[in-house]
């Protein structure tokens, strides 16, 4: 039957052209001119950000040999640029391997602090003066923040010291030794003793505890010491002055306020919008020329953003982007793109944004933003969007 | 005895390779019909107003010119007049594909070249009483949203940088109103046969704009705006056949209206990335005003072989209304939108007319036809934009009675490159399943 093979073929034949040829196109420019948008063309637009330090969250300074902030930094500064600064360290320790049956069956004769002072940020070339208090009750360093309230009434010692990293030798006098003779024996040390917190009361600097190679030493007889490590730390401090230069704001390790920063996103301010990529921009000064000689200033290696939703409790952290000499801080993720998009749109809660240190930094550096607006190279958000419903 | 036997399988295979096919057509068309995300390789006019009219009334009708008013066949289901549907013996099936590919031109731009391949339409019907009361229901675009137009540009995106970032804003549009037809056609004499269908069209048309980037530090959005409608509307036909014509010769006119109908309409906004899609602004209520459709045709048969028609359609779109902005239609006034007209004839060679036992060959069908038409919509309201085009069409025979597979042609074109506009020239091909089969008959007893 000849018709029979000429129907399959061509039957075939036209089927495979079909789906062959289905997707195949060629999308041209040709009717541009019919074509108006339903939304515009894109377009940038540089917003001005405003940063402000606010009650927000305090920087967390609370840490353990596990997790969290691994120094206590205490002292007070006067910065040239960042003006006064102070800082109470808080740390506590535990009994070590070493504290044994034979320790505890005698009386302890003497005691003493050995810190491992890592950091250094100030005034070298002055003596810090620096009292150590007993604190009165427990505490907690877990995810504890700098605006924490630690109470520490008793004196236990006052001693100078050049504030120069190395050992620090602090000897607790007897009376002390002899009042909590009872407390280095027990078996419940850490119920009964809850620390030391130090406050400077002259000098120039701030120095730092580093959490290992710490601890408090104690003898029983001559020759029988045994080693309380440092088990926790944290650094309060209070809110402070603003900087000495209004054109600065100053970003600050270990400080009890928040930086929030506002980008006048909604739809209300902006209009409705497809963002397409977001750059927050934040313009560093150096500060060279602007300190004395012997004023170390140690420099921040990383800063954060997060978002915080209007609940004022719920935050995202977004990127962390690092400190470098010569350029501005520059934010810029898909992430912060999609957070302004859904601001955009009032679908997120989004209240703001908070500028943070990253916990790994644990100490009192800072960085002197440029304020002001876009123009003289304040806080901006460069925003590439299509504008809808136009 | 045995070659009886083989017959009888070779038939039955042949039969559900047949049905087979046809549930394929219709499982991979239907899909791609009714998604609004498919297809956007179409013609830029179909951008505006409820899209591109599209019709389809059968195989046979679309090889013809597109008419058939008046058209009667026991071979096919006519859907263009509800009245056709009393000319039914057999139980049919049908469906079909289109493949069309468009070249479009304009003033000072290079050419265009797009393709897409889209559903014709399925149907059912089915006699009450042979070739006196027959109804059927049939799934047919009626109008097509398909258009993809590119455009490149670029972005200073960090001014501080002076980075120059190209990219690619793209207009999209998709989506359609499809009309699903319940009709019924009842011979009243052997002179007039009447029919009444309800049609219900719903559908989506979407826009959508899509801004790209060669580059991962942007995030690609979309602004895609749907709106959704529906409605029920109803239409009645009537053929008549001419007596007195001379033996052999035969000569019927049809005739059909469609009701105005006003459709429940919901137009949203959404942003959409790869992630996620969010809803702008609240969805918005409203009406869309379908128009009257009447519809005239005539149909002569100098011999059995041979069919010629002639059809004339009108559709009053000056009285459109909508509650919302469509290209080409403002709300607050500006209408592009005027009446329209369709004018077609055709004719179909069938040389074995009358003689069942005619070889294959003898069998095939053999189709031709032309058309005209005004859209009833224009992006220029000087400009009426208007399409020519020349149809044709085999209908090849199967080894299963009442089967054919269908293949046509449609080469046209559409619009002016004068006042900023475009000229498709496009070239559709169709291949189209008539499956017919006697169903419900009563087995005799005994």
């Amino acid at each position: 039957m000849p018709g029979k093979s000429l129907l399959r073929s061509s039957f075939l034949g036209l089927i495979a052209i079909v789906f062959l040829l289905a997707g195949c196109d060629d999308p041209s420019t040709v009717g541009m001119g019919l074509v108006e948008s339903q939304a515009g063309d894109p377009e940038v637009s540089t917003l001005s950000a405003t940063l402000s330090n606010s009650d927000g969250l305090a920087d967390m300074t609370g840490g353990t040999q596990q997790s969290g902030a691994f120094r206590a930094l205490f002292g007070q500064v006067d910065d040239p640029v960042a003006g006064p600064f102070s800082m109470t360290g808080v740390m506590d320790f535990v009994p070590g391997s070493d504290v044994d049956t034979a320790f505890k069956v005698t009386s302890v004769e003497f005691a003493e602090l050995l810190l491992n002072l890592d950091y250094v940020y100030g005034d070298t070339t002055l003596d810090l003066t620096l009292n150590v208090y007993e604190v009165d009750q427990a505490w907690d360093a877990v995810n504890a923040r700098a605006d924490t309230f630690i109470v520490a009434r008793s004196l236990v010692t006052t001693v100078t010291f050049t504030p120069e990293p190395g050992m620090i030798r602090i000897e607790l006098p007897t009376e002390w030794v002899n009042d909590h003779d009872a407390d280095l024996r027990s078996d419940s040390f850490a119920d009964e003793f809850h620390g030391f917190s130090f406050q400077v009361s002259d000098g120039n600097a701030i120095g730092g505890i580093h959490l290992s190679s710490s601890e408090l030493r104690a003898s029983s007889v001559p020759g029988d010491t045994v080693g309380f490590p440092l088990s926790k730390v944290l650094s309060t401090s209070s809110l402070q002055d603003g900087p000495q230069n209004s054109d600065l704001f100053v970003l600050r390790d270990g400080a009890a306020e928040a930086a929030s920063l506002n980008i006048p996103i909604d739809p209300d301010l902006f209009g409705q919008a497809a963002i397409h990529r977001s750059i927050l921009r934040l313009d560093v000064d150096d500060l060279t020329g602007l300190y004395p000689v012997g004023f170390n200033r140690p420099g921040l290696a990383e800063v954060g953003l997060r978002a915080v939703a209007e609940d004022n409790e719920t935050r995202l952290d977004v990127l962390e982007v690092a400190v470098t000499e010569d350029g501005p801080l520059s934010f810029e993720s898909d992430a912060l793109a999609n957070i302004l998009q859904s601001a955009n749109l009032g679908n997120s809660g989004l209240d703001r944004f908070e500028l943070y240190i990253p916990n790994e930094s644990s100490t009192v550096d800072f960085v002197a933003i440029r304020s002001g607006t876009p123009q003289n190279m304040g806080p901006r958000a460069i925003i590439t969007f299509t504008p809808l419903n136009r | 005895m045995i070659t009886s036997t083989l017959n009888v399988h070779f038939h039955k295979g042949m039969r559900i390779i047949t049905v087979g096919l046809l549930a394929l057509v219709t499982l991979v068309g239907l899909p791609k019909a009714t998604s609004a995300q498919s297809q956007n390789d179409g013609s830029i006019y179909s951008r505006f107003g409820l899209g591109e009219r599209v019709s389809f009334y059968s195989s046979k009708s679309q090889a013809m010119g597109g008419g058939g008013y008046a058209l009667s066949s026991s071979q096919y289901a006519n859907f263009a007049n509800p009245a056709s549907l009393s000319d039914q013996f057999l139980t049919r099936f049908a469906g079909g594909f289109t493949y069309q590919s468009i070249n479009a031109q304009a003033d000072g731009q290079p050419q265009g070249t797009l393709a897409s391949g889209t559903l014709s339409g399925v149907s059912l019907s089915f006699p009450l009483r042979a070739n006196r009361t027959g109804m059927g229901l049939s799934l047919t675009p009626y109008t097509s949203v398909s258009y993809r137009v590119d455009t490149e540009s670029s972005v200073v995106s960090d001014p501080e940088g002076g980075v120059s970032i190209p990219l690619i804003t793209s207009f999209k549009g998709n989506g359609g109103l499809y009309r699903f037809s319940t009709g019924i056609g009842h011979r009243l004499t052997d002179a007039l046969t009447v029919g009444a269908s309800s049609e219900l069209i719903f559908g989506i048309l979407e826009e959508n704009q899509q801004t790209l980037f060669n580059d991962l530090s942007f995030v690609d959005r979309s602004v895609s705006k749907a709106t959704r409608m529906h409605g029920l509307t109803a239409k009645a036909g009537f053929k008549f056949v001419v007596p007195g014509m001379p033996d052999g010769k035969g000569l019927v006119i049809g005739g059909t209206i469609r009701l105005p109908k006003m459709m429940t309409a919901t137009r949203s906004q959404a942003l959409v990335d790869k992630l996620d899609r969010d809803t702008l602004g609240t969805v918005i209520k409203g009406d869309i005003k379908l128009p009257l459709e009447l519809g005239f045709g005539v149909a002569f048969q100098p011999d059995p072989r041979w069919t010629l028609i002639a059809d004339v359609s009108f559709e009053g779109w000056s009285e459109f209304e909508s509650d919302f902005d469509l290209p080409g239609y403002s709300t607050s006034g500006t209408s592009n939108v005027s009446n329209g007209t369709r004018i077609s004839a055709g004719a179909e060679y069938w040389p074995a007319a009358r003689r069942p036992f005619a070889p294959w060959s003898s069998k095939i069908a053999y189709r031709i036809g032309f058309y005209t038409d005004q859209s009833y919509i224009s992006p220029n309201v000087d400009e009426n934009i208007g399409s020519i085009g020349i149809t044709g069409g085999l209908s090849l025979p199967s080894l299963v009675p009442g089967t054919t597979i269908d293949m046509n042609i449609d080469v046209g074109r559409r619009g002016t490159t004068s006042n900023g506009l475009v000229r498709d020239r496009y070239i559709r091909f169709g291949l189209n399943i008539n499956f017919g089969e006697r169903w419900f008959e009563r087995l005799p007893l005994g």
